[in-house]
């Protein structure tokens, strides 16, 4: 497993979930993925990244609360501190 | 009429047997009886017989009630996909001119907005609205009321070729044909667990219906993520599950697939794409079920035709050919060459489908109507044959749709999009080949000049008018689009192009 640690290891994550990684520059860490216009297969495409980065299933609570950079950079730094 | 009398033999059968359930609610056929009673009382209130109502919600139960309830009311439910932009849900509405909306309560500020003074009732209160239409307080007399057989009671969207939505009018018949050869050939049993995956708006919500009239309990996922649809897989105990091959992959990826209890599931229907074979192979050892073919068309009333499980299926008579299996109970096919003459076996033609479950009409569009309805055949623009055997295989499509993972995207809409660019001289939309969503539509784009070219505001201007699924994944620049003396772009030549410049930059990236 490897520990996602900074915000900008959780950007370069979420980067390489979207088609277009420039929505994720206008973004700023704390505002919404779907306000962005960030779709819901990126969306299952970061979870699944953010799986394979944790190395464990993610719970439906976890996933409903992926809809900002910071809260995924909150679940990841969780699991890696 | 058709819905009415699903909705009385659950009542009749076991009113206490689960009819829907979801996160937040189980419904049995008492309460569907009530709820439905409750709520074509209230929208009868607000309009008149033959009304449009528009549906615009995520995935919940009372997406269900509301069709049912639209059909005691004798109204016609338009269901909206709530990801659409404000213009693309403002030209649906322009066009069906409802009477009436069922919402969800974030939705409903937008619906002011679009369409000012229309009674909106908030979809979470549907079971909290009071049941005292003396009309519909008698179960005999409900089966009674609503529409005919032949009256309309969905009108379902679709992308369309020229850029604005097409309305498929949807009459009880054809959800009346459409339930039998599915309980013919699928063969769900009363109480037999279905998992809904795939946004109630789409055109497979006939298929919750069908499970729905034998008696089924349909489970509603809100939305479908690879994770949420396993824990309802295991915690909902489902039997049958339809999904589009998109999700069979992305439920594979999913950490928590091994650990999850999928001893019930015994069949796993997909459709609205091809689904490789090596995908497949992997989704029947991993998931442990059998796997069923559904090729359907919002159009043909839904599911038309079949590959059930273990049928013996030869090789494909041209390279890249899916086999789709065998006509339906109630629909019929024939293969015609460019002339519309039946060809025999063996030979490649257009796929034409016939049968009661075919739609009425597009909403107010004769010309596009008359395009594909000729003769009671529907012309389903893909192209194929039959083989020796009688089974049907998909060799390619006539047209220029887009499957991204099980949606319909037509290039019209994007490129209508695009052209408002001041940057834009001209512009097409193709597919490419995806491994997630089968495919994703690309958009070459021929600026007005030198150093015109700018993917940021094509990107702003697709955020603004679009639907993230309908969004190209990529923009490329071309300095001329080629086109036939007709002045027909070539897009077989495009796609080949398209594939060939992601494939370079993937090697050049990597």
């Amino acid at each position: 497993m490897t520990a996602v640690r900074s915000l900008t290891d959780v950007r370069a994550l979420i980067r390489g979930s979207l088609d277009h990684p420039i929505l994720l520059d206008r973004l700023g860490d704390d505002d919404d993925f779907a306000g962005a216009g960030i779709g819901s297969g990126e969306l299952i495409r970061i979870a699944l990244s953010l799986e394979d980065e944790l190395g464990r299933p993610l719970e439906d609570e976890e996933l409903l609360g992926l809809t900002t950079v910071r809260a995924v950079a909150r679940l990841a730094g969780t699991e890696a501190s | 009429m058709w819905l009415n009398h699903v909705m009385r033999r659950g009542l009749d059968r076991d009113p206490d047997a689960l009819a829907l359930r979801d996160v937040r609610r189980d419904v049995s056929w008492r309460t569907l009886h009530r709820d439905v009673r409750a709520l074509a009382a209230r929208l009868r209130h607000d309009t008149l017989p033959g009304s449009r109502v528009l549906v615009l919600s995520a995935n919940r139960v009372e997406v269900l009630e509301t069709y049912f309830a639209c059909a005691v009311a004798g109204l016609v439910a338009v269901p909206v996909n709530p990801a659409l932009t404000d213009p693309e849900i403002g030209a649906i509405m322009e066009s069906v001119e409802p009477s009436a909306a069922v919402a969800e309560e974030a939705y409903a500020a937008r619906l002011g907005a679009l369409y000012p003074g229309l009674p909106v009732t908030d979809i979470a209160t549907v079971a909290e609205l009071p049941d005292e239409d003396a009309q519909f307080t008698d179960a005999g007399a409900a089966d009674e009321a609503g529409t005919g057989m032949a009256d309309p009671v969905l009108i379902l969207h679709t992308s369309a070729t020229t850029g604005r939505a097409k309305g498929v009018v949807v009459d009880q018949r054809s959800l009346q044909i459409n339930a039998l050869s599915w309980i013919a050939d699928v063969g769900p049993r009363p109480g037999t667990a279905f998992l809904n995956a795939g946004p109630l708006f789409h055109g497979s919500v006939v298929i919750a219906l069908d499970h729905l009239a034998a008696g089924g309990t349909v489970c509603v996922l809100d939305r479908f993520t690879p994770q949420g649809c396993l824990a309802a897989l295991e915690r909902w105990r489902i039997e049958h599950a339809f999904l589009v091959p998109s999700m069979v992959r992305l439920l594979l990826r999913a950490k928590g697939l091994p650990g999850t209890d999928l001893s019930r599931l015994r069949l796993l229907l997909h459709g609205a794409a091809p689904m490789p074979e090596d995908l497949a192979r992997e989704a029947r050892e991993r998931l442990g079920a059998d796997l069923q073919t559904i090729f359907g068309i919002t159009e043909g009333g839904g599911p038309v035709l079949t590959l059930r499980p273990d049928t013996p299926v030869g090789p494909p008579p041209v390279p890249g050919a899916v086999c789709v299996g065998v006509p339906m109970l109630g629909a019929g096919l024939r293969v015609t060459d460019a002339d519309g003459r039946e060809v025999p076996a063996g030979v490649i033609g257009e796929l034409q489908v016939s049968g009661d479950g075919l739609m009425q009409a597009y909403w107010k569009n004769p010309e596009a109507t008359a395009d594909v309805l000729r003769d009671g055949r529907l012309n389903t623009h893909d192209v194929g044959c039959v083989d020796r055997d009688g089974r049907v295989w998909v060799v390619d499509r006539r047209n220029d749709l887009i499957l991204r993972g099980g949606q319909n995207v037509y290039p019209a809409e994007i490129e209508h999009v695009l052209r408002q660019s001041g940057n834009v001289a001209d512009v097409v939309v193709v597919p490419v080949p995806s491994e997630t969503w089968g495919q994703t539509p690309v958009a070459f784009v021929q600026p007005t000049g030198d150093d015109r070219f700018d993917p940021e505001e094509l990107l702003r201007l697709c955020v603004a008018g679009l639907a993230p699924y309908k969004r190209p994944t990529h923009f490329l620049p071309i300095e001329r689009i080629p086109r036939n003396p007709a002045g027909k772009a070539l897009r077989t030549d495009l796609r080949e192009i398209a594939r060939q410049t992601l494939i370079a930059d993937r090697e050049h990236t990597s």
